[in-house]
């Protein structure tokens, strides 16, 4: 057999089988460089063996268990805490998605419902304000039948439209509404 | 399903850690919990020592070593899935202690400076009254080979420690540490040679 400190070191950690030991120990009684790898080998063995970090105890169980407790429970929390805020999130665009499509028919009516013309630049200021409460009750005043102008509007808006002069045109749609 | 499937899983892990489970109350859906804490009692019981000896070589330091530990056996509990059923778990283990270190390691360098070392022989013998191999030994001999491991990298030292204190194949350490079998072999060498040119002072000075 050839000198091997692999083989060596096998030797001393265990490592061979019965028959390879055997001829490990045969080379080792004349070789003397072999003999003194496996003193040295022998000695850091020992001297790990003998050291006191092997008596070290561990902490003990329930410190562990009640360790990997806490991290469970973090862990549960923590799941918890992101499932909330992906609800939210999905709720959120849900809400968006459903408000959207309203926002953009409230003004396609706008766009397509009968215009009411404003008063004039050069009225007073009732006028403008009749003008204006006019203008801004048009489209309730629409729904109504219109069986008289001035009855129609007094009674759906409230306002009076005697005094107006202005010749705000209320009722585009309906000739039978012109003053 | 999901309790019974846990269950399974810790049984089969235990059978690996060559612990007996013979009771037969682990299926029920309520029972999981206890499952997992008597799993990791278990295991704990079996292989806590070689973890906490690995962590206390790597950190030379008892508080820090207690943590490692502990940490270790949650993260290998939570993580128990990744363990192959024909895997040792001890260097599986230990690589999780390894890594646990490191993570330490870097946190104490962001935080601050670095804690007190108590690893040398002189101030951890207090821990246990001296076993007679350690009497026979030449106690300072233990000394000089702590002195030695104290100055060297900490991954060559686990290198070291994994190869003579925990007497793993260089196969099993290139894995633990995430090296190449090559670099597994180097590291030990070159830690061994620091090793014995310690002693060798040592024993130079005595003559």
């Amino acid at each position: 057999m050839n000198c091997s400190v692999d083989l060596i070191e096998a030797y001393v950690y265990g490592e061979l089988t019965t028959r390879r030991q055997a001829e490990v120990e045969a080379h080792l009684a004349t070789c003397e460089a072999c003999a003194n790898e496996r003193a040295w080998l022998s000695t850091e063995r020992a001297a790990f063996e003998a050291h006191p970090f092997r008596e070290a105890t561990p902490p003990p169980v329930e410190c562990v268990l009640a360790h990997e407790g806490r991290d469970r429970r973090l862990f549960w929390l923590k799941r918890g805490a992101v499932g909330t805020v992906i609800a939210l999130s999905i709720a959120a665009g849900f809400g968006l998605w459903v408000s959207a499509p309203r926002a953009v028919d409230a003004e396609r009516t706008a766009a397509t419902a009968p215009r009411v013309a404003v008063p004039p630049a050069t009225t007073s200021t009732v006028e403008s304000a009749v003008g204006a409460a006019y203008d801004s009750a048009g489209d309730r005043c629409e729904a109504y039948e219109q069986t008289s102008c001035e009855r129609r509007c007094e009674s759906a808006c409230g306002v009076d439209s005697k005094p107006r002069e202005v010749e705000p045109v209320l009722w585009s749609g309906g000739d039978s509404c012109s003053p | 399903m999901r309790a019974r499937e846990d269950a399974v899983l810790v049984s089969a892990q235990l059978s690996v850690l060559n612990v007996q489970d013979r009771e037969d109350d682990c299926a029920s859906e309520g029972d999981t919990p206890s499952v997992r804490e008597r799993a990791l009692s278990r295991a704990y019981q079996e292989l806590s020592q070689d973890v906490h000896r690995f962590a206390m070589h790597l950190t030379r330091n008892r508080a820090l070593a207690a943590d490692v530990t502990q940490e270790t056996f949650v993260r290998a509990f939570r993580r128990l899935e990744t363990l192959r059923v024909r895997e040792r778990p001890l260097p599986w283990l230990l690589g999780i202690a390894r890594n646990v270190v490191r993570e330490s390691r870097h946190q104490a360098k962001r935080d601050g400076p670095p804690q007190e070392r108590d690893g040398h022989v002189a101030n951890v013998e207090t821990m246990s009254p001296p076993t007679p191999e350690r009497m026979m030994l030449d106690r300072e001999l233990v000394q000089v080979v702590d002195g030695a491991l104290d100055t060297l990298a900490t991954d060559r030292r686990a290198a070291l420690v994994l190869r003579v204190d925990q007497g793993m194949s260089y196969a099993e350490i290139a894995e633990v540490m995430g090296w190449t079998l090559a670099k597994a072999k180097v590291e030990v060498h070159r830690a061994r040679s620091t090793l014995r040119e310690h002693v060798r002072r040592y024993q130079g000075g005595l003559q």
